[in-house]
């Protein structure tokens, strides 16, 4: 039988369309008619009229009718070999016609749930799937054809859904790829949209059996716990009472680890085991899957733990409820014994370091622990990470040896999205909004560049609850999880999309010539690394940009560091300035990696709380080796690892470093009449053979821009800068300043040092300009709406005050 | 043609549908009054009432554990005897309903007959407004 071909007068086919018209109206209109008609027929029976036992009758049809929809038509099984009806979903086969085209099969997906679902999650418009299936130029033969083989690629199941036929007709798309990708997805989002759907279809057909949990009498052979009771968290309790289903298993990884929990606490010695993995990876949620399975009479556990209950222990009642040493352990000791004679406890000691070690909310009661667990009478998890188990280990390394250790990883895309495919169907019903695809996508990839110290999917989730506040109306979509970001850590991660924005990507040289004097290749290159950041043309596995700028001092070098911070990041507070004259010991190193609880100024802590800024190495020349080698890695691949052995990433940001090295020749080559950037290469193999640089930290460099002395003219131009910033200042005032070309030239000769550059520019203005002013304002020749013209001779007579200081 | 597939499936998959449910609910009886456990602990220590006493315990520490224990065996052993019997009453009712059910599902399509039946033959009610 051909496996694409439909047959509208199937069995199945005349089903499914009459499911299609016993829509809920007709239901609930053939519910109240069949009451009535009872109601009437026993009326007329009671009095008498005997008429009433047929009246009553016809309701057997009507009964009928509903009973054959609700375990039969609306799910009629699938019927392999057949034709495609044989194994379309019902929702779609019910409604379409007896030649479907293209156009009528999106029609109907449209309609059915996986394609509301689809059109929901991805924000298609309901006439997405109809508009483009008018444009395919063939039939309904090729979109059955490629149902079928999306199917079969998806496993899983044999019904092919709304969802499957919405993708056959994108994929039947001559480039569906690249029309994908206009939209910013891809054929894998849809895909996982599609396999999310049946997800929850599952789990909510599973959820309809009530969980068989052994009944009310299945703990009555079992101990009472009081004291436990009232120090712990019975998690085995709140899922009976709450339901189970918690739908957390997911996750692949967390299946297998509840599988090795059993395994172990059923048939090893030491009945502990100890899972350790970074926070946010899902320890928690991996007891409580654990516990849950264990109450499942249907699932296969080993007859030691079913039913068995686990108990959190809670480290901050057993602190305040007893406050001395003696006490603690007492207590402690008291407790488990209790949970040993009831015999069907399993303790669960999560954060187990708080009972490992002195501290606030913490206690050491390792020496009544360590028997328990060494003994293996009384089963026992412990949850904590790696750094925390080490610590425990090298201080008592006994404890190392007693426990069972099983590790958990941060998860992957996959995981993590699947992880967060469940979360949020929780988050939904509590926020009463809809997440789309695309926010759990971004949430995953943002996330995981910008929230430390949380591993996935914990760190995503965590992201994906704060977007909750962000939602654009009552969808929340990746512009919202950006909106997260951006307001709770000050990171700037949204695609360039606004208008005014890209009015600034589009004139970054003019802006950042509004504060700069010439440099225009060094203000071109960097421009130019913004624009590719911004658009999404670049590495993301980079900093934006790496640049090295060599030149005397007092060029503008860390001018146009502070310029980019201020006209692209949004103010120069977004600069991280590393003076690398303080990191000329190997011991510096460390320095530059301190955890921002020991140094807050350390690079990487720094990087941490602002990873969108500029990073200005100053002076790089003067560093030590090994600091030039650490460096590396953040040139390379945009990340350092800090003390704590966390990957802080650079890749939003742009590097500067700068150098003087190499100055005396830029001015020999100047003073001569040369084009710089003509010996650019010849000044950097200078470098090179004098050692100041070797050639595998200068290679890593986007560019390497050689800046070049101002000339006069230039420094002319520096001077109206100077004056413009002293008229910002004097606006409130009312009061601008003026001055005429010979002054300038005037401060030009007294503010321009070869040795210094500009520098000392700043310096002359303030003492001439900025005091004549005060002067001017206060003898009263400087009125509000006045402007201050300071010509040659003032500038003169200025100097020469200053000269006689 | 589908009024004769409802009939088929009526009789069909619907009869094995029907007995399916039934059979479900009854597993769940069981599990709720937990039988099975009731009947394999039938003389276990009712709530471990003292089960905690050290074997290293003075004689007569130990001799009143047992003699608790002994106590909480019988107490656990009557409780759950009648529990058996109360849940055993409960599912045999259930039975007989599933039984009634399954009757009634059978006998359900012939009812219009019946009911045109007893309108021909005038059946009233023993008592009539």
């Amino acid at each position: 039988m051909d496996a694409v071909r439909f047959d509208y007068g199937s069995e199945r086919a005349q089903k499914a369309r009459l499911a299609a018209k016993l829509d809920k109206t007709l239901r609930t209109v053939m519910v109240l008619a069949g009451v009535l008609v009872v109601s009437a027929g026993v009326a007329l029976v009671v009095f008498g009229y005997a008429i009433g036992w047929v009246v009553m009758t016809v309701t057997v049809p009507i009964y009928m009718m509903l009973y054959w929809w609700k375990k039969e038509l609306e799910k009629p099984k699938v019927r392999q070999g057949g034709g495609i009806d044989g194994v379309l979903a019902v929702s779609v086969l019910g409604l379409l016609p007896a030649e479907p085209t293209p156009v009528d099969i999106a029609l109907a997906v449209s309609r059915s749930n996986s394609g509301r679902f689809l059109a929901m999650r991805f924000g298609l418009g309901p006439k997405f799937l109809p508009e483009i299936a008018a444009m395919l130029p063939f039939g309904s033969d090729v979109i059955w054809q490629k149902a079928v083989e999306i199917r079969g690629e998806m496993k899983g199941g044999d019904i092919i859904t709304g969802g499957i036929l919405a993708l056959a007709i994108i994929r039947a798309i001559p480039d569906h790829e690249g029309f994908l990708a206009q939209l910013q997805l891809d054929y894998e989002d849809l895909m996982a949209g599609v396999k999310w759907f049946e997800y929850i279809y599952y789990m909510a057909e599973k959820s309809k059996e009530p969980m068989r949990d052994g009944g009310f009498a299945r703990d009555w052979a079992f101990g009472y716990v009081p004291t436990l009771q009232y120090f712990g968290r019975n998690i085995s309790r709140e899922i009976s009472v709450h339901g189970g289903r918690t739908m957390s298993l997911a996750i692949d990884s967390h299946g297998e680890i509840a599988g090795q929990m059993m395994d172990i606490l059923a048939n090893s010695a030491r009945k502990n085991v100890a899972i350790v993995g970074p926070s946010g990876a899902g320890k928690t949620s991996v007891v409580h899957d654990f516990a849950e399975k264990l109450l499942d009479a249907d699932a296969k556990i080993p007859s030691e733990l079913k039913y068995r209950q686990v108990f959190l222990l809670d480290s901050a009642a057993i602190i305040s409820a007893a406050p001395g040493r003696g006490e603690v352990e007492a207590l402690v000791t008291r407790i488990l014994g209790e949970a040993h004679a009831a015999k069907n406890i399993i303790i669960c000691l999560d954060d187990a370091q708080l009972f490992f070690e002195d501290g606030v909310g913490s206690v050491d009661i390792s020496n009544v622990l360590l028997p328990v667990l060494d003994g293996g009478n009384l089963k026992m998890i412990l949850t904590m990470s790696e750094q925390k188990l080490l610590e425990i280990g090298q201080k008592n390394p006994q404890i190392l040896n007693a426990l069972n250790r099983i590790n958990i990883e941060s998860a992957g895309y996959a995981e993590t999205l699947a992880a967060m495919q469940d979360r949020v169907l929780q988050l939904e019903y509590y926020n009463k909004k809809v997440y789309m695809f695309q926010a759990l996508k971004r949430a995953f990839d943002l996330s995981g560049r910008y929230i430390y110290d949380v591993a996935q999917p914990g760190c995503a989730i965590k992201l994906l609850e704060q977007a909750a506040n962000y939602a654009e109306g009552d969808v929340i979509t990746a512009r919202s999880v950006e909106l997260a970001i951006e307001k709770t850590l000050g990171v700037k991660v949204g695609v360039a999309d606004q208008e005014a924005e890209r009015v600034t990507l589009l004139n970054l040289e003019g802006l950042i010539h509004e504060r700069m004097i010439n440099q225009t290749k060094a203000v071109k290159v960097v421009s130019d690394a913004l624009r590719r950041a911004r658009t999404g043309v670049r590495n993301q596995n980079r900093p934006v940009g790496t640049f090295l700028f060599l030149g005397p001092t007092g060029v503008g070098k860390t001018e146009l560091a502070k310029a980019l911070a201020e006209v692209y990041y949004g103010g120069e507070g977004n600069l991280v300035r590393v003076d690398l004259n303080q990191y000329v010991t190997i011991d510096d190193v460390a320095n530059l990696t301190a955890d921002g609880v020991d140094n807050p100024n350390s690079l990487t802590a720094q990087m941490m709380k602002n990873p969108f800024s500029v990073v200005l190495l100053d002076e790089i020349e003067k560093a030590h080796d090994n600091v030039l080698t650490a460096l590396l890695q953040v040139l390379d691949e945009g990340i350092l690892r800090d003390a704590k052995n966390r990957e802080v990433r650079f890749r939003d940001a742009i590097v500067i470093a700068t150098s003087n090295a190499g100055a005396d020749s830029i001015r020999k080559f100047i003073e001569q009449g040369y084009d710089i950037s003509q010996f650019e290469e010849q000044i950097v193999n200078e470098l090179i053979d004098s050692r100041q640089f070797k050639p595998e930290f200068l290679n890593r460099f986007d560019e390497i821009v050689v800046f070049k002395p101002l000339g006069k003219e230039e420094l002319v131009q520096v001077v109206d800068l100077m004056i413009a910033g002293v008229n910002k200042t004097l606006a409130p005032q009312k009061v601008s300043v003026e001055l005429d070309v010979y002054a300038k030239e005037l401060l030009v000769d007294a503010g321009y040092d070869p040795r210094l550059g500009a520098r000392p520019m700043r310096r002359v203005v303030q003492r001439v300009v900025e005091n004549e002013v005060a002067k001017k304002m206060l003898v009263g020749d400087a009125g509000s709406g006045s402007t201050i013209v300071i010509n040659a001779d003032d500038v003169r007579s200025a100097l020469e005050a200053a000269k006689n200081y | 043609m589908l009024v004769g597939s409802l009939f088929v499936w009526w009789y069909g998959a619907g009869l094995k549908r029907r007995a399916q449910d039934l059979w479900f609910g009854l597993r769940r009886t069981v599990d709720l009054f937990s039988i099975g456990t009731l009947i394999v602990t039938l003389f276990s220590p009712f709530k471990m009432i003292s089960a905690g006493a050290a074997p290293t315990a003075p004689i007569d520490v130990q001799l009143r554990m047992w003699a608790d224990r002994l106590f909480s065996r019988i107490f656990g052993a009557i409780i759950r005897t009648f529990v058996i019997i109360f849940g055993l009453i409960i599912i045999v009712l259930q039975l007989v309903m599933v039984l009634v059910r399954i009757v009634f599902h059978v006998a359900l399509p012939l009812l219009p007959i019946v009911g045109v039946v007893m309108f021909a033959m005038g059946v009233e009610l023993p008592w009539t407004l």
